[in-house]
C-alpha cells in the first residue's frame, strides 16, 4: 500500500462517504427534503393572509389551507422518520467502521506498547473522536440541506420583492463575516476554559488519590484553598467563554429582529400602496428566521470541521506506521448475516520446534538507558531455559522482545534455523504461548477466558485446568467454570489470575511455552505442583523467568541477566561455581 | 415520574442564600425580557393596521424604529441575564464542589479504598456540573416561561374570549402530549447508554490486554467480540434516535394544530368584522410564540429529571459519615513522643483479624525497627497510629493520652508518616513541599532543602520554588520524590516519625543521601521504621518482628543480635532482602 500521511480532513470525510455511497445518497435526498420542507408552512401562512385580504393565488379558501397545512405536516413527519432512520443507520456505520479499524490497528501492534497513551485516553478517543467523525458526516447532510433551503427561500423572496430582499439580507452576510472573525477568539477562550477545567479535575484526582498523605499531613484546609483557587479561575474563564458565545448568539438572533425592523421600515410605503401584502410580510419574517438559522449553522459547521480535523489527527496517532487511510478503509462490519469464522493456525511437521536460536537481540526503552543489549542464546526441543537476574536486569524485556511484544532494535531469531522475520506475528499459538507476570483477564466466564475463542472441548479444558493447578480454585467458585471473572466479575487473587492465564496457554498446546515469573504470586507448594504436572507430560520446551531455586534446578540452561546483558549462561552447577551474580541470587533466595 | 421537590429546594436555598441580590437582579431582567417579548407582536399589529389604514409614513417609521429598539434592548437583557445566571451558577457549584471535596477528604480510608479517585471525580465534578443549570437558572427559567405562557394567553383573551379560551386549551393539550412523549421514550436512551457503556468497557479491556491477546493469538476472537457487540447495538441506536425524532415530530404536529386553530378562529372573527388584519397577524405571532415556553418548560423539566439522579448521589455522599471520629483533647507534653500500644487487634473486614493482640512500648527518643513478611500487618499498625483506621479493640496512647481522644490536628502536627509512594501534585515545587500551606516562608523551605543535601537539585530548578512539577511527578526520579517527602517532614517538625519502607525503591546513591538526611531527621525524635534494608534497621534501638498479625519477637536490637536462637539473628544472617520481599 502506498504511504500517504498527508490526508486532509475532507479526504477522510470523502472516504467515509464512499464507504456506504448509496445509503449516503438516500440519506442526503431525504435530508434535503426535510430541510426544505419548512418553506411550505411559511407559504401557507402567506396564502392565509392573502386569502383574508382578498388576493389569494390558490383559491382553496381558509378551510382548504388548514387542511393543506395538516397534510403537509403529516408528510413532513413521515419523511423525518425515514430520514431519521436512514441517518441513524448511516451514522452507526461510520463510527463503527472507524472503531473497528482503530481496534484492528491496535491489535496489530507489538502487544507491550500497542497504544501511544494511557488506556483512559485511548477509550476517550474510541468514544469521542469517533463520534466527532460520525457527526461530521451527518453535518455534511445538514449543510447541503440548509444550503438548498437558503437558495430556494431567497429565490422565492427575490421574486416577491427584489429591493427588500437585497437590503434585508445584505446585513446578514456582514454578520456572518463578523462572527467568523470572532470564532478565533471563541477557540482561544474555549481552549483556556478547557485547560482550566482539566486543571480542576486533575487536581481533584490528585487530591483523591493522595487522600492518605493529606490526612496524615493534616493539609485538608490548605488543599481546599488550593482547589478553590483553581475553581475560581475556571469560573472566570468559563464565564468569559459563555458570555462571548451568548454575545454572538445574540447577534444572530438580533439579525432576525433587526431584519424584521428593516422590513417594516422599507415595506411601510409598499404596504400602504398594496404592492406588499400582509402575507408577503409574514413570509419575509418567517423565512428570515430560517435563513438566519442557516448562517448560524454554517458558522458552527466551520468550527466543527476544525474540531473534526483534530479528532482525526488524534486517531491517526493510534495507527503509528500504517497508512492514514487504514483509519477509514472499507471493511466489513458484519452487522447482518454470519459472523466471520474464527480461524486458527494449524502447524505442519516442518514447523514443529527443533531448535531456537537468538542472536544479538537488542531493545532500548524510549528515553531511558534501560533495555537489553546483544543477548544471544539457543535451545533445543524439550529443553527448559531459565532466565534469572535481579530486579530491573532485563529478564522480562528479553522475553517480550523475543516474542515481538516489544519491537527489537536489532538481532536475529532462528526457528529451526529459519530466520523469523516478524516475531510479533510468528510467536503466537500454536507455535508459542506466553503468560506474563501480571496477566489480564477479561470480564467473562473462566471458561471463555481460557478458551479465548478456541472451540470448546471438555477433555482439553479439564486437562488445561489440571495442568495449571486450578481445579481446587474452580471448585470454590460459585458457578465453577461459568463464573464471570475479570474487572467486572469475581476478583481472583494474583496467583489465581496467573494460573488462569497458564491454563489459557496450556490449552493452546504450543510448541514453546513462555512463563514470566509465574511463581511471583504462587506459594511454593502450588508452584512445585505446577512444574511437576508440566514435566510429567510430554517434555515441553519452556522459557521461564524465575529466581526460585526449584525452577533453577529444573533448568537445562540458565541465562543470568545483569544490567540488560547476559552475565553468564550454563548449567546450575557451572554457574554456581563460577558466576558471582548467580551465587548471590542463589544465596539470596530460599 | 417523581421529582423530589423538597430535596431540590433545600439544596437550592442553601447554595443560593449568599447570592440573593444576584437572584433578584436576574428575576428583574427576565421579567423585562418577558414584557418585551409580549410587546413586539403588538407593535407589528399596530404597524400593519396603520399601513392598511393609510397612516402617515412618519408614524410607520416610528413604529419600525420602536420595534428595532425593543429587539436591541431584549438582546442586551439576554446577555445580562446570561452573565448573572452563569455567575450565580459557578459560585454555587464551586461552593458545593468544595464542600463535597472537604466532606470526602474527611471520610475514613475504608471509604476511599472502595471508591477510586476517578469515581469520586465523577461524583464531585460530573454530578455537580450536571447541577449547573439547576442552580444558575432552572427555577427562574421555569417561572419565567410559565409567566410568558400566561402572559400570551391573557393577551389573547383580551383580543377575544374565543381565541383566548381555545388557545389556552390548546396550550394544556400541547404540554400534555409533548411531556407524555418525553416520558414514554426515556427508556430507550437508558438502554442505549448501557449498550454504549458496554462497548467502551469492552474496548477498554481489550486495549489494556493487548499483550495477552497477541500472545494468545486471540485477535480474531476479539474482532468477533467487537462485531457481536456492535450488532446488538445497532437496533438500540436506531430506536433511541427515533425516540428523539418522535418528540420532534410530535411537536411539529401539535403546533400545526395550534396554527390551524389560530387560522380558523381568526378567519371566522375577521369574516364577522370583529378583528383587523393586524390582529390576525398578532394572533398568528402569539401562536408561534407559544411554542417557545412550552418547549422550554419541557427541556427544563427534562434537565431537572437528569439533575435528580445527580442530586440523589450528592445527597448520598453527604450522608456518608466517617467511622473515625475526632476527639477533643490537646497533646499536653511537647518534645519526642512516647508511644504505647496495648492489646490492639484490628480487622479491615469482620472476621479476618489483621492484627492480633499487639502490645508494645516505645520510649521517648527511641527508634523501633518493625520487620515482617508482606501481609504480616506492619503497614496496618502504622495506619492505626495515624488514625487512618481505628483499632477494633485495645488502645494506642501517645504520651499517655489515647489517640482517639485527641483532635486530628494534634495528631497530624505531631506525627509524620512517610510511605514508599510519594504523592505529588501538578503544582509548584513550593506547593508540593508545603502541601499548599502558605504560611511557610520561602527562606525556611530553602534552608531545609539545603539541610537535607539537595542544594544542587534546588539550583537545577529552572524557576526555583516556582518550578511546576508535572502531573504524576513526571521529570522526578523515585529518589528525588522520596527526598521531597523528607523535606515535607522536616518542614513539619513532628515528634514521632513513621517510615514505612520509605527507602525500599531507591538506588544506592540516593540512599546514601537519604541516610544522611535521616541522621538529622531522627535526632531527638521518636521513630518507627518499617524496614527493608539492613542499614536502616541498624539505627533501631528495639526490634519487633511481626508474623500473621502477631508479635513473633520483641527485644533490644543489641540483645537479639547476640542471641543465636533469636529470629532476628537468623534474619540478619540470611540477609534481609529475601525474607522480607
Amino acid at each position: 500500500m502506498e504511504k500517504n500521511n498527508n490526508m486532509r480532513t475532507y479526504n477522510y470525510i470523502w472516504k467515509l462517504i464512499k464507504y456506504r455511497p448509496w445509503l449516503y445518497t438516500l440519506n442526503c435526498i431525504l435530508w434535503i427534503i426535510i430541510h426544505v420542507s419548512p418553506l411550505i408552512p411559511g407559504l401557507i401562512a402567506k396564502e392565509f393572509f392573502d386569502t383574508l385580504s382578498g388576493n389569494a393565488s390558490l383559491n382553496v379558501g381558509v378551510w382548504g389551507l388548514m387542511a393543506l397545512l395538516m397534510m403537509v405536516t403529516f408528510a413532513r413527519v413521515v419523511i423525518i422518520f425515514a430520514g431519521g432512520k436512514t441517518d441513524a443507520i448511516h451514522r452507526f456505520n461510520m463510527s463503527a467502521l472507524i472503531r473497528r479499524n482503530m481496534l484492528e490497528c491496535i491489535l496489530k501492534k507489538p502487544g507491550a506498547n500497542a497504544i501511544p497513551c494511557s488506556v483512559g485516553e485511548a477509550v476517550n478517543c474510541f468514544r469521542d473522536d469517533a463520534d466527532q467523525a460520525e457527526n461530521s458526516i451527518s453535518w455534511t447532510l445538514d449543510v447541503i440541506g440548509s444550503a438548498v433551503f437558503a437558495i430556494v427561500a431567497i429565490t422565492i423572496l427575490l421574486t416577491i420583492n427584489l429591493r427588500i430582499t437585497l437590503l434585508v439580507f445584505t446585513p446578514l452576510v456582514a454578520v456572518v463575516a463578523i462572527s467568523q472573525k470572532a470564532s478565533e477568539r471563541i477557540e482561544r477562550y474555549r481552549e483556556a476554559s478547557r485547560e482550566a477545567t482539566a486543571n480542576v479535575s486533575g487536581a481533584m484526582g490528585e487530591t483523591f488519590s493522595s487522600v492518605q498523605a493529606i490526612k496524615v499531613a493534616g493539609a485538608e484546609k490548605d488543599i481546599l484553598n488550593y482547589l478553590n483557587k483553581l475553581n475560581k479561575k475556571r469560573h472566570k474563564l468559563m464565564l468569559r467563554d459563555s458570555i462571548l458565545n451568548q454575545l454572538l448568539e445574540s447577534i444572530y438572533i438580533n439579525t432576525v429582529s433587526f431584519g424584521t425592523g428593516l422590513i417594516l421600515l422599507l415595506a411601510g410605503q409598499s404596504m400602504k400602496g398594496g404592492s406588499f401584502s400582509v402575507g408577503d410580510f409574514a413570509l419575509f419574517v418567517c423565512f428570515l428566521g430560517f435563513v438566519a438559522d442557516f448562517t448560524q449553522f454554517f458558522g458552527t459547521f466551520i468550527a466543527h470541521y476544525k474540531q473534526t480535523g483534530v479528532s482525526f489527527r488524534r486517531m491517526i496517532e493510534f495507527l503509528r506506521g500504517e497508512s492514514d487511510e487504514a483509519l477509514v478503509k472499507s471493511n466489513k462490519l458484519y452487522l447482518k448475516g454470519n459472523l466471520p469464522v474464527e480461524t486458527y493456525n494449524v502447524i505442519n511437521e516442518a514447523e514443529k520446534l527443533n531448535s531456537l536460536q537468538v542472536k544479538g537481540l537488542t531493545y532500548h526503552y524510549e528515553g531511558a538507558d534501560s533495555g537489553i543489549k546483544d543477548v544471544s542464546f539457543g535451545m533445543k526441543k524439550g529443553e527448559v531455559t531459565v532466565i534469572t537476574g535481579r530486579i530491573g536486569s532485563g529478564k522480562t524485556t528479553l522475553l517480550k522482545t523475543l516474542l515481538g511484544l516489544l519491537p527489537r532494535a536489532s538481532g536475529e531469531i532462528y526457528w529451526n534455523d529459519i530466520k523469523v522475520r516478524e516475531p510479533e506475528n510468528f510467536f503466537v499459538p500454536p507455535l508459542s504461548a506466553y503468560t506474563s507476570q501480571i496477566p489480564n483477564l477479561f470480564s467473562d466466564s473462566v471458561e471463555s477466558n481460557i478458551l479465548l475463542g478456541l472451540e470448546k472441548n471438555d477433555d482439553e479444558l479439564k486437562k488445561a485446568v489440571l495442568s495449571a493447578v486450578l481445579e481446587k480454585d474452580i471448585e470454590t467458585l460459585d458457578k465453577g467454570l461459568e463464573t464471570v471473572i475479570g474487572p467486572k466479575g469475581v476478583k481472583l487473587s494474583g496467583g489465581q489470575v496467573q494460573r488462569v492465564a497458564a491454563a489459557r496457554m496450556f490449552i493452546r498446546r504450543p510448541e514453546l511455552l513462555v512463563f514470566d515469573d509465574i511463581s511471583s504470586a504462587l506459594d511454593v507448594e502450588t508452584e512445585i505442583k505446577l512444574w511437576n504436572r508440566l514435566f510429567e507430560g510430554e517434555n515441553p520446551t519452556c522459557v521461564v523467568v524465575s529466581n526460585r531455586r526449584y525452577a533453577l534446578q529444573q533448568a537445562d540452561n540458565i541465562i543470568v541477566m545483569k544490567n540488560g546483558k547476559v552475565d553468564a549462561q550454563g548449567s546450575l552447577e557451572e554457574l554456581l561455581n563460577n558466576c558471582e551474580e548467580m551465587q548471590q541470587i542463589w544465596g539470596n533466595i530460599g | 415520574m417523581k421529582l423530589p421537590l423538597k430535596e431540590y429546594i433545600k439544596l437550592l436555598s442553601k447554595y443560593l442564600k449568599e447570592q440573593r441580590l444576584s437572584v433578584v437582579v436576574l428575576a428583574f431582567i427576565l421579567a423585562s425580557d418577558i414584557a418585551l417579548q409580549l410587546v413586539s407582536p403588538q407593535i407589528l399589529r399596530y404597524f400593519i393596521d396603520a399601513a392598511k389604514e393609510g397612516e402617515t409614513a412618519r408614524s410607520l417609521t416610528i413604529a419600525a424604529l420602536v420595534f428595532i429598539g425593543a429587539a436591541v434592548i431584549q438582546q442586551l437583557l439576554n446577555i445580562g441575564a446570561s452573565y448573572v445566571s452563569q455567575n450565580v451558577g459557578w459560585t454555587a457549584t464551586n461552593a458545593l464542589r468544595v464542600d463535597l471535596i472537604e466532606h470526602c477528604i474527611n471520610l475514613d480510608m475504608e471509604f476511599h479504598k472502595s471508591h477510586q479517585s476517578g469515581e469520586l471525580i465523577e461524583r464531585v465534578d460530573g454530578d455537580v456540573n450536571a447541577l449547573f443549570n439547576f442552580f444558575s437558572k432552572f427555577m427562574l427559567n421555569v417561572l419565567n416561561n410559565i409567566v410568558l405562557l400566561i402572559g400570551i394567553l391573557i393577551l389573547l383573551l383580551r383580543e377575544d374570549w374565543r381565541i383566548g379560551l381555545s388557545l389556552t386549551t390548546f396550550a394544556f393539550f400541547a404540554m400534555y402530549v409533548i411531556w407524555h412523549m418525553q416520558i414514554k421514550n426515556m427508556g430507550c436512551w437508558v438502554e442505549y447508554r448501557q449498550a454504549n457503556a458496554k462497548l467502551f468497557g469492552f474496548l477498554g479491556e481489550q486495549v489494556t490486554s493487548t499483550e495477552d491477546i497477541r500472545s494468545s493469538g486471540a485477535k480474531n476472537h476479539v474482532m468477533s467480540g467487537f462485531y457481536k457487540i456492535i450488532r446488538d447495538m445497532l437496533p438500540l441506536s436506531i430506536k433511541s434516535t427515533l425516540a428523539y425524532y418522535k418528540i420532534w415530530t410530535a411537536t411539529l404536529i401539535v403546533f400545526a394544530i395550534g396554527n390551524v386553530i389560530a387560522f380558523g378562529l381568526s378567519a371566522y372573527l375577521w369574516g364577522k368584522g370583529l378583528i383587523t388584519i393586524g390582529t390576525v397577524y398578532l394572533i398568528f405571532s402569539y401562536t408561534e410564540l407559544l411554542a417557545r415556553p412550552i418547549e422550554q418548560i419541557r427541556t427544563q423539566l427534562q434537565d431537572l429529571q437528569k439533575a435528580g439522579a445527580s442530586i440523589t448521589r450528592v445527597k448520598e455522599l453527604f450522608n456518608t459519615k466517617s467511622r473515625v471520629k475526632e476527639g477533643e483533647g490537646i497533646l499536653k507534653s511537647k518534645g519526642p513522643a512516647a508511644l504505647s500500644v496495648r492489646e490492639v487487634s484490628f480487622e479491615y473486614e469482620e472476621g479476618t483479624e489483621v492484627l492480633k493482640n499487639i502490645s508494645l512500648e516505645l520510649n521517648k527518643g527511641k527508634v523501633l525497627g518493625l520487620l515482617g513478611h508482606t501481609g504480616s500487618g506492619k503497614t496496618t499498625l502504622a495506619r492505626l497510629l495515624v488514625r487512618l483506621y481505628d483499632v477494633t479493640s485495645g488502645e494506642i496512647c501517645i504520651n499517655g493520652q489515647k489517640i482517639n481522644s485527641l483532635q486530628f490536628k494534634e495528631l497530624t502536627k505531631n506525627i509524620a508518616y512517610v510511605t514508599q509512594d510519594v504523592q505529588l501534585f501538578h503544582a509548584t515545587v513550593r506547593e508540593n513541599l508545603t502541601l499548599f500551606n502558605n504560611s511557610i516562608k520561602d527562606e525556611e523551605i530553602i534552608n531545609t532543602i539545603c539541610d537535607i543535601g539537595l542544594t544542587e537539585w534546588y539550583r537545577s530548578l529552572p524557576n526555583g520554588l516556582d518550578t511546576i512539577i508535572e502531573a504524576g511527578g513526571g521529570g522526578l526520579s523515585a529518589g528525588e520524590a522520596q527526598l521531597l517527602a523528607f523535606v515535607r517532614v522536616f518542614l513539619k517538625n513532628p515528634s514521632l516519625i513513621i517510615l514505612d519502607e520509605a527507602t525500599s525503591r531507591l538506588d544506592p546513591i540516593t540512599e546514601q543521601l537519604i541516610e544522611k538526611a535521616l541522621d538529622k531527621l531522627l535526632k531527638n525524635r521518636t521513630s518507627l521504621i518499617i524496614a527493608h534494608r539492613l542499614s536502616t534497621v541498624q539505627r533501631a534501638d528495639d526490634i519487633v518482628i511481626l508474623e500473621n498479625g502477631r508479635i513473633l519477637e520483641h527485644g533490644q536490637r543489641k540483645v537479639l543480635l547476640e542471641d543465636k536462637q533469636s529470629k532476628f539473628y537468623c534474619l540478619m544472617k540470611k540477609g534481609l532482602e529475601e525474607v522480607l520481599v
